[in-house]
């Protein structure tokens, strides 16, 4: 539509003539023109004023976005330092229950080196120490020690920060988790049932893979520490399809309360008494799954609890 | 003689015109795409009303914010307005926020414009 049609009627007359215009039409087009010319500027004026509003706007606008970026940088920064900080705390926590596991395991070889020394005076005394005996005993003594140094050295490599990434695979992890933490349970008559239908392979920090496990089954240990329960068993289930690799973790430790499940990753939520729970370390595991793409998650199944991490392939 | 209903968009204002009761009603930001397209149905329904008006009309509008064409197009709304000033007893209300300064001072330049139109500026 053109915009003569909204002229004023007067004016579309004149302009819609064909003879030439007289003095009055010539007067009334002049004082259209300066009213139009008039109109026209203001236009500009308002046109110049909104674009002025606009420029100041996209200005204001850039400097927010600056200082947000400045905002999200410092926060993301902070977020990592504290992420940094939560994982020293898990991993002294984690030194603290493994110091107590490292006495367990040495606990045997000990005794066994206690007693064979208490026999060395004896057989001493009866005569029954030749060459023969004495190699048995050097080699007798020596598994023992060799036993103790490969649990120091297991505990150091966990305990180490390490930056190491290779593909390992969760059997032979769970397995070494279960080596390290036997004894203790053992003592605490909590047996491990590992079942790897599908094993796979994951790559990344083994160690770091190490807490998610640890985590796991030291929480059942302390579940299963407050009550009366035969049967204690913790069983590992390792397995993949084409869509997902899965590792359940499920105790017969009775379970956790309804009303706390949902808390359990949180950080700073425990459910332990203080000395024994920060409440770092299945928070601590969820970022770990999280950092391998996967999910950690927890739900209450028969006679306990069963934690399941989960990684989706497709 | 029929009425407008044409809803308000993020760019085009919401547009009534109840010709029964003779009040014309304009909200919202004026940036159509093609402004005079956009008002045409508007201007050329004004003109039907004006032929046979009621004793008093009313143009409301409530404009936040316009393009240069819908300048051009209020002027000519105006201008119309102007001319039919002795069919109906026109008025105009020109509301703007009072945060909005530039609509502010479009109503005060309009409304010098026309000095012979009953033009109101109304603060929200």
């Amino acid at each position: 539509m053109n915009t003569d049609t909204f002229m004023p009627t007067k004016l579309d007359k004149i302009l819609d003539k064909d003879s030439s215009f007289t003095d009055d039409e010539v007067n009334i087009l002049i004082k259209a023109y300066k009213k139009n010319l008039a109109r026209v500027n203001t236009i500009m004026k308002h046109s110049d004023k909104q674009q002025l509003q606009l420029h100041k706007l996209n200005k204001e606008l850039d400097l927010h976005k600056v200082s947000l970026e400045q905002k999200v940088k410092s926060e993301s920064e902070k977020r990592v330092q504290n992420e940094r900080i939560l994982l020293e705390q898990s991993r002294l926590a984690s030194m603290g229950e493994m110091m107590d596991a490292v006495a367990h395991q040495w606990a045997q070889p000990l005794s066994v080196i206690s007693a064979q020394i208490s026999n060395l005076q004896i057989d001493q005394q009866f005569n029954n120490i030749d060459e023969t005996y004495i190699e048995n005993f050097s080699s007798d003594i020596s598994k023992q020690i060799e036993h103790m140094t490969n649990t120091l050295n297991e505990f150091r490599k966990f305990l180490r920060p390490t930056n190491d990434t290779k593909e390992f695979d969760i059997e032979s992890l769970v397995n070494e988790v279960i080596n390290l933490v036997n004894d203790e349970f053992k003592l605490k008559e909590i047996s491990f049932d590992v079942k790897a239908k599908n094993n796979f392979t994951l790559v990344g920090n083994p160690n770091d893979f190490m807490h998610i496990i640890i985590n796991v089954v030291n929480n059942a240990k302390d579940a299963f520490s407050d009550k009366k329960i035969k049967n204690k068993k913790i069983t590992i289930e390792i397995d993949k399809n084409e869509e997902m690799l899965c590792i359940k973790m499920i105790d017969n430790a009775g379970g956790i309360k309804e009303e706390v499940i949902g808390d359990v990753f949180k950080p700073n939520f425990t459910t332990k008494h203080e000395q024994n729970g920060t409440g770092i370390g299945l928070y601590m595991s969820t970022q770990i799954a999280n950092k391998y793409g996967g999910t950690l998650d927890v739900v209450n199944v028969d006679d306990g609890a069963m934690f399941t991490f989960k990684k989706r392939l497709v | 003689m029929n009425n407008i209903d044409i809803k308000q968009t993020e760019f085009t204002p919401s547009v009534l015109f109840d010709t029964n009761s003779g009040v014309v009603e304009i909200k919202g930001n004026s940036l159509p795409e093609n402004t005079f397209e956009f008002y045409a149905e508007l201007m050329d329904s004004l003109k039907n009303y004006f032929e046979n008006p009621k004793d008093a009309t009313l143009i409301k509008m409530e404009i936040n914010y316009f393009n240069s064409s819908s300048s051009k197009l209020f002027f000519d709304l105006f201008d119309l307005l102007d001319e039919c000033k002795d069919k109906s007893s026109i008025s105009v209300q020109w509301h703007y926020d009072v945060e909005n300064e530039s609509m502010e001072e479009a109503g005060e330049d309009f409304k010098d414009d026309f000095e012979d139109l009953d033009f109101q500026l109304v603060k929200k």
